[in-house]
């Protein structure tokens, strides 16, 4: 770390014990510590991430060839051929490693952390400890993830959703035997970080507001972190049951989701008795509420980043606010989604289809909010706003193709093809990475007490937007031809033949996506020493967070006892001369602090 | 908002940019593909009985070993005369020029690509590398997860065919190799490749037969280097010995051939399937079966001595196909027909038939060795397919480099009875015991 | 540099919508790039509900996506002088944009309820016997390759005059078949993508399919469930041929499979 945080309010410049060293920096209790920790780790999960989707994409692309850098060290008999298997693994540790040790804990771990007591005027979470451990539960996930990837064929090879029989019989597939195992441990020991986690910030944001911070003058952010705090909690226990349920199966025999006389390559299954649909209920219940929280914390953070650009409050806030609610209540009744064509009960196709259109509605409500944001204000094209801007028009095309998938006749010809694939890389890619990015960008400035490279950042955002539309979007047409998902080589297929120029054209968008992050890494570590120092404030924004120093006071985050007058919304408020108006400013004399204060008014 | 903008910070970016990209495309290529050595037949054959553990064979190292200039020697000859996976030569000289066609093995050989009249090469790599292995050793990397494993072709044997096993000419035709890559081989992992064009199907089998000859050529030359004493002359082929080199080669491309005459046959164009006379009118009678029941469990045909009593396979442990015994440093030919392998090797525990395996193989990447089960004859599940004549095949000609015997003691008559007999089996009412519920669910 | 911005935002409605004509419109360079030819009575059902909802979508997608582009080009703090209207909502607005989004949706979900139950819950019945109608062959997924066998003269499933194939399937045109599928060992995905037909089997479980083909040729079975390392391997053959050239296959499969002699120059 640099030596500003050192300098600043720790009071040890220079040398520092090795016992202090590791209680600052290493096992440290503080939140703001802790969501840099989530922050560096999961950024650097993003590459291990984008490496592997480069696999895929070579392999798509120019199938069965020398696969660079890997195939030489992994497959040199073969000239660097990968093998099927291979194909397998890469895309199950894409996906594990994209769901679990990047996007859920940058948004929760790494935002979450950092900005809920700043954001609500607390000095700390209300557990601390409880929030290290959160942290350094993910450790042992990592260790088991990683040596999963040691042994041939290189990691897990069951798809990340991992349905038995493939995934609980050890002779069923190549990765089926200790990498599965080690997967499914790592994905446990994810699932207890995220759940304590989570408790952590339920009873922070309940408890530990500032004077006169009522539930309705949260900004969006901490709302949405709220409502995916809970997500967490209810959800996560039922994939952790269904984990270890798996793992019984496959360690010990039993048959939670292994049917009777059961032969698999060969070898007798023992037990028996059990239903490999259950399986699916169980890991959709946890999965569907999962993808909400990979999406909301980066609604509420863009909600919060247009409305200071904009220069306007968020139209809506309440609103806003029950949308949220909506989604996350919904979207526990909707799990059976991806299960039309499992084999599971006709019935519940209606059912679900039914929930599905209709959480639709939510967050049709929340992209109109948005646009309502912008209109009328005087945006301000920072590469924040950019992000930002750019996530409400790419949330409108991945949401808009989940209706596809949300009509079951539809989706028996769309499922497990690359429309889907399509729709949730433009919900989590186009959509949650990209506010991330923007929220780094935006947040930054506090984290660090220096800003990023406006220009370089107009440049990643340039790049990225342009790259990762022609990476994805032209999915939607290879799985309108019905292009299935996980196939190492589909042109064999007659159906699918044609399909390779477009394959390729989509891989060369992809590795330039890739390749244009380094715009955005070079820029964050280089500006994190080197980058022009800035006061608290640089955006001129409302927030709490905004109150405090840049970066924060070590220990208790806020120089001055934070009052709150009013929502974190009032941009272009009549009763200053600023355009903005933080939540902590007193009013000004004669102004009482009354209905025209609180955000959300019906109006 | 002030815009921070510094040129300096640009620069550093964008040469870590380009140097990004560079290194990228520099660690990029990988060498080709190339032909793995047969270590493990070098580790099977270079060792000697143990006397003080006579049922641990082959413990001691004999006097002589391969040393590494003779193996060396042994790729360069090969390479001489197979070429490498991307660029395959046929031997000249030694009978196979009609045999195999050098358009179909370029075709199938080399990497996945096409070529400039945009036909696909490397149909190998594609289709068949990945468990067969580059060299067709059976071990390529999805082998391991395989039950059972993939074919190694380098010893030359091939189970299911229509060739005569207890003729001269025991190699499978090409029809046979044809109908392998057409029907697949129910109850493995060997697919049925029908819907690939004809063309290449084909050409793949061209290419399997010519890693079968290179293999078995690769034993031969591995056998007669170990001949040679260690000092007059350690080499095969002395390639700077201008006297010498003509009757090496001579001699090499004499052992080539007679590997080659086995796989042409006496035409010169390949071995030819049997014929099998057409069955009498009544084979599938009821008292055609019943005379094959009798057979079953006694006499000439004795099959419930592996069968099992019940006939699902359960009659004995402990058997070996040959590619296993020599993964356990035994023997092969000089297995006993009954129980192919050694005559005391369902004698020896586990624990020891996995010595050999352990000490010498199991670091060169071999595969651990399996017993091999006699088939359950109640499943209806047929390797080498389920038509009548290829029950009679498998039972008068048996199934080579397995334990399952060729039966010619057998009358027609007798012999189609059993046929009847196998293939009523898999619907006795025992075979399908009503009370176990076929599925659990029944949707719609 | 917020007229460059807008002007980058407006061309994702433009080139978005320009992608899908070009896919959709035969001809061009997305020829044979959208869906696969529709040879199955009710498939038709399912492509029109898709198109629907691509129209609708598409009309939504270029109303807001043109809006945010709209409102990014006119509010440009740059360009635009006007002060920010101070405002929190609209509670109007916020009525409208619920209500009709939400019977719109609702809509769209009863309307499709019956091509679902048709196509997954409606088992076919014989006219001429009024019995449901019996499947004309089982399939097997197995890891990976699929297994069929024919019910035969005999129409029952599992006697000795089935015929057995490999990833091969025939059946005759203009007829309605049920196919009974069930897979031996992992999950897979029975997917024939001209028939617009998807089903996973589940093992422990049977199930039934059916289907009307109304064109003959040659089409793909496709497994649509990671099934293993060879998930790509999977693929089958679908052959519709006339009720003549279904009868004559058929014939000359059981004369295969009951071969009791060979002769060496065949």
């Amino acid at each position: 770390m640099n030596t500003a945080t050192v300098d600043d309010g720790h009071g040890h410049a220079g040398t520092m014990s090795l016992k202090l060293f590791i209680s600052t920096y290493v096992f440290s209790k503080d939140h703001k510590m802790i969501g840099m920790q989530f922050l560096f780790t999961t950024l650097l999960w993003f590459i291990v991430g984008g490496l592997l989707a480069m696999g895929i994409r070579w392999q798509l692309a120019f199938p069965w060839t020398d696969m660079p850098i890997i195939g030489g060290r992994l497959f040199s008999a073969e000239g660097g051929q990968i093998s099927p298997e291979f194909y397998t693994t890469l895309f199950t540790m894409h996906a594990t490693v994209m769901i679990f040790f990047v996007i859920i804990p940058i948004l929760a771990g790494a935002f979450g952390n950092f900005l809920i007591p700043l954001m609500i005027g607390a000095d700390d979470m209300a557990f601390p400890t409880l929030n290290m451990l959160s942290y350094w539960f993910m450790w042992p996930a990592f260790i088991c993830i990683g040596i999963s990837f040691l042994t041939p064929p290189y990691g897990a090879g069951g798809g990340w959703t991992s349905y038995p029989p493939l995934s609980s019989v050890l002779t069923a597939a190549p990765g089926s035997e200790m990498a599965q195992t080690w997967w499914l441990i790592g994905v446990t020991l994810v699932g207890i970080a995220s759940m304590l986690g989570s408790v952590n910030y339920l009873t922070t944001i309940i408890q530990m507001r500032a004077p006169g911070m009522t539930m309705f003058r949260l900004p969006m952010t901490i709302w949405s972190m709220f409502i995916t705090a809970i997500l967490q909690a209810f959800a996560l226990p039922v994939l952790t049951a269904g984990g270890v349920m798996q793992v019984l199966d496959r360690l010990l025999g039993t048959g939670f989701f292994i049917p009777e006389g059961l032969v698999v390559n060969n070898s007798e299954m023992l037990s028996g008795g059990g239903q490999p649909l259950l399986w699916q209920h169980l890991f959709w219940f946890y999965s569907h509420p999962a993808v909400y929280i990979m999406i909301l914390p980066a609604m509420g953070m863009v909600s919060d980043m247009l409305s200071c650009f904009a220069r306007k409050p968020i139209f809506g806030y309440k609103p806003m606010v029950y949308a949220i609610s909506g989604i996350a209540g919904l979207g526990f009744i909707v799990w059976g989604h991806h299960m039309f064509v499992s084999g599971m009960n006709p019935m519940l196709g209606m059912t679900f289809m039914v929930s599905t259109m209709m959480i639709a509605l939510p967050s049709a409500v929340k992209v109109f909010n948005w646009l309502g944001t912008i209109w009328a204000g005087k945006i301000q094209f920072t590469t924040p706003m950019l992000f930002s801007l750019s996530f409400i028009s790419m949330f409108i095309i991945g949401g808009l193709s989940g209706i596809f998938m949300a009509a079951t006749p539809v989706d028996i010809f769309i499922h497990d093809t690359y429309y889907i694939v399509a729709h949730f890389h433009y919900v989590l890619f186009c959509g949650t990475a990209m506010a991330v990015f923007g929220a780094i960008y935006f947040w930054f400035p506090k984290m660090f007490g220096r800003s990023m490279n406006e220009t370089a950042g107009k440049w990643h955002f340039f790049l990225t937007f342009v790259f990762m539309n022609g990476t994805f979007y032209l999915m939607h047409i290879l799985g309108a031809v019905g292009f299935p998902r996980r196939l190492a080589d589909p042109y064999h297929y007659e159906t699918f033949k044609q399909l390779l120029p477009m394959n390729r054209f989509i891989t060369w968008c992809a590795f330039g996506m890739f390749l244009s992050q380094a715009f955005f890494a070079i820029n964050f570590f280089y500006s994190i020493f080197k980058g022009p120092r800035v006061g608290r404030n640089p955006w001129r924004a409302n927030g709490l967070e905004w109150f405090c120093p840049s970066p924060p006071v070590a220990h208790g985050n806020f120089d001055k006892q934070p009052i709150v007058y009013r929502g974190p919304y009032e941009y272009g408020s009549p009763e200053v001369d600023e355009d903005y108006y933080p939540q902590t400013q007193p009013p000004p004399e004669g102004v009482s602090v009354g209905n025209a204060a609180e955000s959300g008014g019906d109006h | 908002m002030k815009q921070f903008h510094n040129n300096r910070q640009q620069e550093v970016r964008i040469a870590s940019i380009a140097v990004l990209v560079c290194l990228v495309l520099l660690t990029a290529c990988s060498d080709p593909a190339y032909f793995q050595f047969n270590e493990a037949y070098v580790q099977a054959v270079q060792l000697k009985p143990d006397v003080a553990k006579p049922q641990m064979r082959k413990l001691e190292k004999r006097d002589v070993e391969l040393s590494e200039m003779q193996k060396e020697n042994i790729s360069t000859i090969l390479e001489g005369a197979f070429g490498t996976p991307d660029q395959p030569r046929i031997p000249g000289g030694v009978g196979l020029g009609d045999f195999l066609s050098m358009s179909k093995l370029q075709q199938a050989a080399g990497p996945v690509e096409r070529d400039e009249a945009h036909i696909p090469r490397g149909l190998y790599r594609q289709h068949c590398a990945h468990c067969h292995g580059v060299t067709g050793d059976g071990q390529g990397p999805t082998a391991a997860f395989l039950n059972p494993y993939p074919r190694d072709y380098r010893m030359g044997q091939f189970k299911f065919k229509m060739t005569d096993s207890n003729g001269t000419f025991k190699k499978p035709s090409k029809e046979d190799l044809k109908t392998i890559l057409l029907e697949g081989i129910p109850g493995t992992a060997m697919p049925s490749f029908r819907v690939l064009a004809g063309t290449d199907i084909n050409q793949m089998i061209d290419y399997v037969i010519y890693l079968a000859i290179r293999g078995e050529v690769e034993r031969s030359l591995i056998n007669a280097a170990l001949e040679l004493t260690s000092d007059e002359h350690p080499l095969l082929v002395d390639f700077n010995n201008g006297d010498k080199k003509a009757d090496d080669l001579v001699f090499v491309g004499e052992m080539i051939s007679s590997v080659v005459i086995q796989w042409v046959g006496p035409n010169k164009t390949g071995n030819v399937q049997r014929t099998i006379a057409a069955a009498p009118d009544n084979w599938n009678s009821p008292e055609s079966v019943k005379i094959g029941r009798t057979l079953f469990f006694q006499g000439k045909a004795n099959c419930f001595s592996c069968h099992g009593q019940t006939a699902i396979g359960d009659g004995q442990k402990n058997l070996y196909d040959n590619w296993t015994l020599e993964l356990l440093g035994l023997d092969p030919s000089s297995s006993d027909a009954a129980t192919g392998g050694e005559a005391d090797v369902a004698d020896i525990s586990l624990e020891s038939q996995l010595y050999f395996y352990n000490e010498h193989l199991s670091g060169i990447g071999a595969l651990k060795p399996r017993a091999i089960s006699p088939r359950n004859l109640r499943l209806g599940n047929f390797r080498g397919g389920r038509r009548p004549i290829d029950i009679y095949q498998r039972i008068t000609s048996g199934i080579q480099g397995t334990p399952m015997p060729g039966n010619t003691k057998l009358t027609e008559a007798e012999t189609w009875g059993l046929v009847a007999y196998v293939l009523s089996l898999p619907y006795e009412a025992s075979s399908r015991p009503q009370s176990a519920p076929a599925f659990q669910r029944d949707r719609n | 540099m917020g007229r460059f911005w807008s002007l980058l935002f407006l061309s994702v409605p433009i080139l978005g919508v320009a992608v899908f004509v070009f896919a959709v419109v035969p001809g061009g360079i997305f020829a044979n790039h959208w869906l696969p030819e529709d040879i199955s009575q009710h498939g038709a059902v399912i492509d029109n509900l898709f198109m629907f909802i691509l129209y609708l979508t598409g009309v939504v997608f270029v109303a807001t996506s043109f809006l945010l582009f709209w409102f990014m080009w006119k509010y440009d703090a740059d360009k635009n002088t006007e002060p920010v209207k101070y405002l929190h909502g609209s509670h109007t607005l916020e009525i409208i944009w619920s209500i009709i989004p939400a019977a719109t949706l609702l809509f769209i979900a009863i309307f499709q309820m019956d091509a679902w139950a048709d196509a997954r819950m409606k088992y076919p019945t014989d006219k001429a016997t009024g019995f449901k109608k019996p499947p004309l062959l089982l399939v097997t997924g197995r890891q990976f390759e699929w297994r069929m066998q024919y019910a035969g003269a005999d129409k029952v499933i599992g006697t000795p005059d089935d015929i057995h194939l490999v990833n091969d399937l025939h059946i005759p045109v203009n007829e309605e078949i049920v196919i009974q599928i069930q897979t031996e060992d992992v999950l897979h995905s029975f997917f024939l993508p001209n028939m617009r037909i998807k089903q996973d089997v589940v093992p422990g479980m049977r199930q039934h399919i059916w289907f009307e083909a109304k064109n003959t040729g040659t089409y793909d079975i496709v497994c649509a469930e990671l099934c293993g390392w060879g998930h790509y391997k999977m693929r089958g053959r679908l052959i519709v041929q006339t009720e003549d050239d279904f009868k004559e296959w058929m014939a000359s499969a059981i004369a295969e499979q009951n071969k009791t002699s060979l002769n060496a120059n065949e």
